[in-house]
């Protein structure tokens, strides 16, 4: 049952605010890139991503703009506005801490 | 983002930027090697249909509300597609509710709470004279007081007299007489009233005055049925008693004004009004014979013309009542005819309700359950950004469009059931023409749905919106969240039941005692037939007693025949006259009249009565035939509480008995009989001779050997062959007067028994689902406790123990509010007190019984959990 996708899912705004940390993305880039940086471990469902992609806009932490994509094709950019780069860093320095907590207690056993 | 010219913009965006990713997908898929096709069908595969998540991203960011519910409308469809059964219980279970709902608050609606059809209805009452110091309450008001209730009470609009009665219809070529019955009112009832003949006139000024020519109005049914809805008949004559009546006026359908009588039996509405001769100040000031409607002014208010009324009722005790306590009694329109009906129908309203309730914590326990089971999917949906409001809105949809589908469907079956409910209705339901589904009952009918649709889904949507997400999704089997909810539902099913099966059991305790109780007459075997000698052909006095004597004659030769007599008032008929008697010999007199003299039902009857109708002979004998002789008949036979009473150590045989100055003497002493109902004792009685008083209406009772219903063909050829023209009232069985007397008791007992049954099967299903769920949770920790050796008994209680607590509490709940609605209810309740120890106990049992086998079968298959399959189980 424990289900990598749902892990994920808790945290997949901390990863989209730090793929979008540095530059501008599509859609599809950011996705490629969190599987990229993550040596094919973290795989983003798209459709937790869209969705999220929307909730982060609504909440004005990323921006949106429709450009033009490396491959010459009509495409949506996202990048982190001044609020999501501050939320960025209060969301990383909780997760340490969270991720910090768990491998002390896995050192302990 | 929220006004609507942007939502097409921005759909066509979002689907465009979805197009690109998979786009893109596909792309880099060719690259690794896949053909085209393939690379394409795998990206979008990986995706998962672009529509699906334009659709969930849109529920992401809100939207208009109208558009949410549509989309929510449709999503609950689509869920409840998934899952038929779910579906089918609670749309099937609501349905059924709201049928009981619907058919039950229809009869209420129309009769308790519905407008009578009259103009202004609310300013319509009746009078009555309070003549408490003779033990009636409610009489019959006097002719001469009706005089002084139009010249002195100016805030009244008017006061018409009404005295109800029944006549022989007849005499036109070749028609069969009939008996129907018939009101004689006075010119200004219409008006008074406040509705008329929708086909020629009302009474007018004049029709009343004496010796004018006597005309009459018709009801819709007569018009229809006797006169083949021919309006040429207004302007004809008819004949009444044989006297020619000219019909001026034919009444419309919805027309219904049942005269009340002074003694709570309804009689049946009347087929022809015909205006009462104005002689009322010539009326003796001693006789009370007026039925009196009366109407309040406008521009008065109901309070001030009951002062006023209150004011000249003090008058008329002065100069007419020596001040014994008379007044007039005044009871608005509306309350006195729903009166005898109205507890019973609170009660079933009740109870209907009760079980809605219960029905709707049942259904909320499932909401919760089915929600629990979906958590997975709306933690994701939560996790993907869909707010709390939005789930619970979505949950709180999905409830509402199956209690709406429940709606539909019941209000359907209600339709039907209010006809099963009709016909099984007693026939003196008041107002009964207006029952009907109308749009009151239907907007009813939709607030239930609404607030049962709410109620049942509150629960899982309050908790699911609430519940956390993180904790959830780090659990691995559906939470245990939400049990203190579900308990609690649970004790309010168990406690409402409670309320309802004590409900059902002092019910049933009253409905056994009713039926117990000794009526004084054997109703077995004895065949009634109403009949009344019409005036056309019969003179008052001998020709009528004669007639009488060769119809019992005639019947008595018909083979299979015991006994024959006539009586003016058999059991439960409420068919006598109310007389101040006393006996001048009697030791317990005290030369005050108050005290001496006992208001009493007296009636006429024919030699051999009291042995037709099984009425047993304490003391002396009976009228024999030779009391069919005026001159011998100055007798009377009295019964045991009037022998009690006046004669408590002596014997009453012999002793003279003054009826209203009158004096006879008794010849026998008779066991009471039940005059009114079974619940009723009534008045203490007097019989006397029919020869005494030749009354035209009687009924003629035959006992017989076999099947009295057997015999009804031929006593009926029997009266006929004595005279062709006399019109037969009814023709039954005494056996089936005493079942319609218990019909309103029967039919409520029957109702709130169905609900009590349905009500302990659902609680029943309450508690085995909640003791399932817990052994279902607990599977692990039970196998674990077996392995280690815990013994079987133990565990179960540690399984049954909780809803085994739960069903005491309901009980404790159940009790207190059994206390409340059975003091409430007290007035349908007979021979038992509203917390009669033996019902409750057994009650308590009852529930308890079915709560420990609910709670037992799953806790045995804890018991039986292996080990092993236990702990590999997660």
């Amino acid at each position: 049952m424990a289900n990598r996708t749902d892990l994920l899912q808790g945290t997949l705004d901390l990863l989209v605010l730090r793929t979008l940390r540095l530059g501008e993305l599509h859609g599809w880039g950011i996705s490629r890139r969190v599987r990229a940086l993550s040596n094919d471990v973290l795989q983003i469902n798209q459709g937790s991503l869209y969705p999220a992609l929307y909730r982060l806009e609504g909440r004005g932490l990323i921006d949106a703009t429709w450009g033009i994509s490396p491959e010459g094709r009509k495409a949506k950019f996202y990048r982190l506005t001044d609020e999501g780069r501050e939320a960025l860093a209060e969301e990383r320095a909780s997760w340490r801490a969270f991720a910090g907590a768990v491998e002390a207690v896995l050192k302990g056993t | 983002m929220g006004f609507f010219g942007r939502r097409p913009n921005r759909d066509a965006e979002m689907r465009a930027e979805m197009t690109f990713h998979v786009e893109m997908e596909a792309e880099e898929l060719q690259r690794s090697g896949l053909p085209p096709d393939e690379a394409r069908r795998r990206a979008l595969a990986t995706f998962g249909g672009v529509h699906r998540y334009t659709e969930e991203g849109r529920e992401t960011r809100g939207g208009n509300w109208r558009d949410d519910l549509m989309r929510d409308v449709h999503y609950s469809l689509r869920a409840l597609r998934r899952t038929p059964g779910y579906t089918a219980v609670v749309v099937l279970t609501l349905a059924l509710g709201i049928a009981a709902n619907a058919s039950i608050f229809s009869v209420a609606n129309a009769v308790l709470f519905k407008q009578l059809p009259y103009r202004d209805p609310a300013r319509l009452m009746l009078l009555w004279d309070g003549l408490d110091w003779v033990g009636v309450p409610e009489a019959w008001v006097t002719g001469p007081e009706v005089v002084r209730l139009r010249k002195e009470l100016p805030m009244f609009e008017g006061f018409a007299a009404v005295r109800a009665g029944s006549t022989t219809l007849g005499g036109e070529q070749g028609v069969e007489p009939q008996q129907v019955p018939l009101s004689s009112v006075s010119a200004n009832f219409f008006n008074v009233l406040g509705s008329g003949p929708e086909h020629g006139r009302g009474f007018a000024v004049g029709d009343d005055a004496p010796g004018a020519a006597r005309v009459g109005v018709i009801s819709r049914r007569l018009f229809t049925q006797r006169f083949g809805g021919d309006r040429s008949i207004v302007g004809k004559q008819i004949r009444i008693d044989g006297a020619p009546v000219t019909v001026i006026g034919v009444l419309p359908a919805s027309f219904s004004y049942a005269p009340q009588s002074s003694l709570s039996t309804a009689a049946p509405n009347p087929d022809i009004y015909t205006a009462m001769t104005d002689t009322l100040d010539r009326l003796p000031g001693s006789q009370h014979s007026l039925s009196v409607l009366a109407r309040v002014k406008s521009n008065v208010g109901v309070g001030a013309a009951r002062a006023a009324l209150a004011e000249l009722s003090k008058r008329i005790d002065e100069e007419t009542y020596s001040k014994r306590g008379f007044k007039f009694v005044p009871i608005m329109l509306q309350e006195r005819l729903v009166r005898e009906v109205r507890p019973a129908l609170f009660a079933l309203l009740g109870a209907v309700a009760t079980l809605l309730l219960i029905m709707c914590a049942n259904l909320a326990v499932l909401a919760l359950v089915r929600a629990s089971r979906r958590e997975h999917e709306i933690t994701v949906r939560r996790a993907i950004g869909a707010s709390q409001s939005r789930v619970a809105r979505q949950i709180l949809t999905e409830t509402l469009v199956l209690s709406f589908g429940g709606a539909l469907i019941g209000t359907l079956l209600g339709v039907w059931a209010l006809r099963a409910l009709l016909a099984l209705s007693p026939a003196g339901l008041p107002r009964r023409d207006e029952i009907g589904i109308d749009w009151i009952v239907l907007a009813v009918t939709l607030g239930v749905a609404l607030i049962v649709g709410i109620g049942m889904g509150l629960a899982p949507a309050l908790r699911t919106a609430r519940s956390d997400i993180a904790s959830v999704l780090r659990e691995k089997s559906p939470s245990r969240v939400g049990g203190g909810v579900r308990s609690a539902l649970v004790l309010a099913q168990l406690a409402l039941s409670m309320m309802l099966l004590a409900g059902t059991g002092l019910l049933l305790g009253s409905f056994v005692k009713v039926t117990r109780v000794d009526p004084g007459f054997a109703a077995d075997h004895v065949l009634t037939v109403q009949l009344t000698a019409s005036r056309a052909t019969y003179a008052s006095g001998q020709p009528v007693l004669t007639v009488y004597q060769r119809y019992i004659q005639a019947l008595r030769a018909l083979p299979g025949v015991v006994s024959v007599a006539a009586s003016a008032a058999p059991p439960l008929s409420a068919g006598a006259d109310q007389s101040g008697i006393m006996f001048p010999t009697s030791p317990t007199n005290t030369g005050d009249r108050q005290h001496d003299v006992l208001l009493a039902d007296v009636a006429p009857h024919t030699p051999g009565y009291l042995k037709t109708m099984g009425i047993a002979i304490v003391e002396g004998r009976e009228f024999d035939a030779s009391h069919n002789d005026t001159a011998v008949a100055r007798v009377a036979v009295i019964d045991d509480v009037l022998a009690k009473r006046y004669f408590p150590t002596s014997s009453a045989i012999g002793q003279p008995v003054t009826i209203d100055g009158d004096t006879m003497r008794v010849i026998g002493v008779a066991r009471h009989v039940r005059m009114y109902s079974f619940e009723d004792e009534g008045r203490a009685q007097l019989w006397v001779p029919h020869a005494i008083t030749p009354y035209r209406g009687m009924v003629i009772a035959v006992r017989t050997s076999g099947d009295p219903l057997a015999l009804a063909k031929e006593a009926r050829r029997a009266i006929h062959s004595v005279d062709a023209q006399q019109a037969i009232s009814q023709i039954g069985t005494m056996d089936d007067v005493v079942r319609d007397s218990f019909a309103q008791r029967r039919l409520v007992l029957t109702l709130v028994g169905m609900f009590a049954a349905a009500a302990l099967l659902l609680v029943g299903l309450g508690v085995y689902g909640i003791t399932a769920s817990s052994v279902a949770q607990r599977t692990r920790e039970l196998g674990i406790r077996i392995a280690l050796g815990a013994d079987r008994g133990r565990v179960i209680w540690s399984v049954v123990g909780q809803p085994t607590r739960l069903v005491a509490a309901g009980l404790v709940l159940g009790l207190a509010g059994t206390w409340a609605v059975g003091r409430l209810a007290q007035k349908l309740l007979f021979g038992v007190s509203a917390m009669d120890p033996v019902t409750l106990i057994a009650v308590s049992l009852v529930l308890l019984g079915v709560g420990v086998v609910a709670s037992y079968v799953p806790a045995r298959r804890a018991t039986r959990v292996d080990p092993m399959v236990a702990l590999r189980s997660d």
